[in-house]
């Protein structure tokens, strides 16, 4: 090869662009062309004092970084309005019968999100409800809310409105933010729980009064944990079920096709109040 | 299955390269502030587009791409410029300006980088090429991106790519040639006519086929 035909190829020999063959052929022209292993050298070095030029001279100042983050902060705030504004007008749309509590923005939550859930796994759950195993199934499922709430830690402590969405896709019902600000709820944070080894709820952990509170929310056709609590009771116009488990109380209740579940150590009448008031 | 990530975790991963983003606004306004404002509109444009980003491809190029737009959107109305700088490249021989040693005479032999009383004049030769240029030459050299990634940022053809950074580096080149000139780092008599020989060679049978032809 030439000068005249390798000279258009060392830019792109320099910047890594070229096919292995031509790399090949470029190099045989720079064994023996002094004036072209200048044109790389001159390239390189031309490369290294620019790079050594524009870094030094763009670090990002403390001061800048801060009005950065005041910026950021702005956004999300935004974000997260325009969210409570969007759960806000679907609650109008769903319950207009109900008067609509103002939405405070305090409770926030996170997604856990790892396996899909298993179809076969889920298939199997549904289909081996027989009244043989009713019960016993019941009983796990206590169990499980239990074991969560007890042992359990929310994985995703910060707030992101934005995986809503993808909460609701996983537990594959409508999740909207429980509003216990009456209560005093302090945020803990949130995790997709499995129950009976199915990735189905949505949890929200919460400290009431220095109680640790945490709800579920899920889709009763697969979950039908209302009806597996014996004890029915009425909240005002809502109808809870709630039932105590050594000194935790496990409530639920379903409302427009969604399930509602709340573990807490509080008495059984407590209990049934916040499950009533969080959908 | 993508990786989900949060919002607080992709806010942080884009803060990652705030440096990279500092580096091309810096190369694209005349003042730090502006600077900084190009820098931070593009990020909140970034987390609030978080979305459109796809998973596993290069966050960095993504984030230049948003910074460029927001620079041509405020301040280019008419998008980077083409016709008149982009069309093909004369003369590939025109490099053959100097001789090897006269190259080698802008070269600092330990630091494999240009002399440094050359790479101080570099950022004013840099801020004088045209936009297009220096864009081009900073994603590549400085942020090392691909020349498909460079297309992408720059909304143009690979082909404009390429000879938009050797236009730039060739303009690069000459400026630091001139003033290592006026500071007597070189002398003229290598600049022209003192080429090696068989480059001569070459030359004369470049210019003997053009001849030949046109």
């Amino acid at each position: 090869m030439s000068c005249r035909t390798t000279v258009p190829l060392l830019e792109p020999f320099a910047d890594g662009e070229l096919s292995p063959e031509k790399v090949l052929e470029v190099e045989q022209h720079l064994a023996e062309c002094r004036l072209c292993v200048e044109r790389v050298r001159l390239g390189k070095a031309m490369r290294n004092s620019l790079r050594q030029v524009t870094r030094s001279s763009a670090e990002p100042s403390e001061l800048f970084r801060q009005r950065l983050s005041a910026a950021l902060e702005a956004t999300r705030q935004r974000e997260w309005d325009a969210q409570v504004e969007a759960n806000r007008q679907e609650r109008q749309r769903m319950l207009p019968w109900r008067t609509i509590l103002p939405i405070a923005a305090a409770a926030t939550f996170m997604l856990v999100r790892t396996a899909t859930i298993r179809p076969e796994a889920e298939a199997k759950a549904r289909h081996s409800h027989s009244p043989q195993t009713a019960a016993a199934m019941a009983e796990q499922t206590i169990e499980d809310l239990l074991q969560y709430h007890t042992q359990g830690k929310p994985i995703y402590p910060s707030a992101d409105l934005n995986l809503v969405h993808d909460m609701e896709q996983e537990v594959g019902v409508p999740v909207r933010l429980p509003h216990l600000t009456q209560y005093g709820a302090r945020w803990e944070g949130g995790s997709v729980v499995p129950v009976r080894n199915l990735r189905t709820t949505a949890s929200f952990r919460y400290k009431v009064a220095g109680h640790p509170v945490t709800i579920y929310v899920y889709d009763p056709k697969r979950l039908p944990i209302a009806e597996q609590l014996q004890n029915r009771r009425w909240v005002g116009d809502a109808q809870v079920y709630v039932a105590a488990r050594g000194k935790y109380s496990i409530g639920a209740a379903e409302h427009n096709r969604v399930g509602y579940a709340v573990a807490t150590d509080l008495s059984d009448s407590e209990t049934a109040e916040l499950v009533a008031a969080v959908h | 299955m993508t990786r989900m990530m949060t919002g607080k975790q992709f806010e942080s991963e884009v803060l990652e390269h705030l440096p990279s983003m500092m580096t091309v606004a810096a190369r694209l306004m005349r003042h730090a502030p502006e600077a900084e404002d190009l820098v931070q509109d593009s990020i909140v444009k970034a987390i609030r587009a978080r979305d459109q980003y796809e998973a596993g491809t290069n966050l960095r190029a993504w984030l230049l791409k948003i910074l460029t737009n927001t620079f041509i959107n405020r301040y280019r109305r008419g998008g980077l410029e083409r016709s008149v700088l982009d069309g093909p490249d004369a003369d590939p021989l025109a490099d053959g300006w100097v001789s090897a040693s006269t190259m080698e005479a802008l070269r600092d032999p330990e630091s494999q980088a240009l002399r440094p009383i050359l790479e101080a004049e570099i950022n004013q030769a840099l801020a004088e090429l045209p936009t297009e240029f220096r864009l081009a030459v900073v994603l590549s050299d400085v942020e090392e991106l691909s020349y498909k990634e460079i297309s992408d940022i720059m909304g143009c053809p690979i082909g404009t790519v390429m000879s938009r950074l050797h236009r730039g580096r060739r303009i690069l080149k000459s400026r630091l040639y001139e003033h290592a000139l006026a500071m007597g780092l070189v002398g003229p008599e290598q600049a022209v006519g003192k080429a090696e020989p068989e480059t001569v060679v070459e030359m004369d049978r470049y210019r003997a086929k053009r001849g030949a032809r046109g």
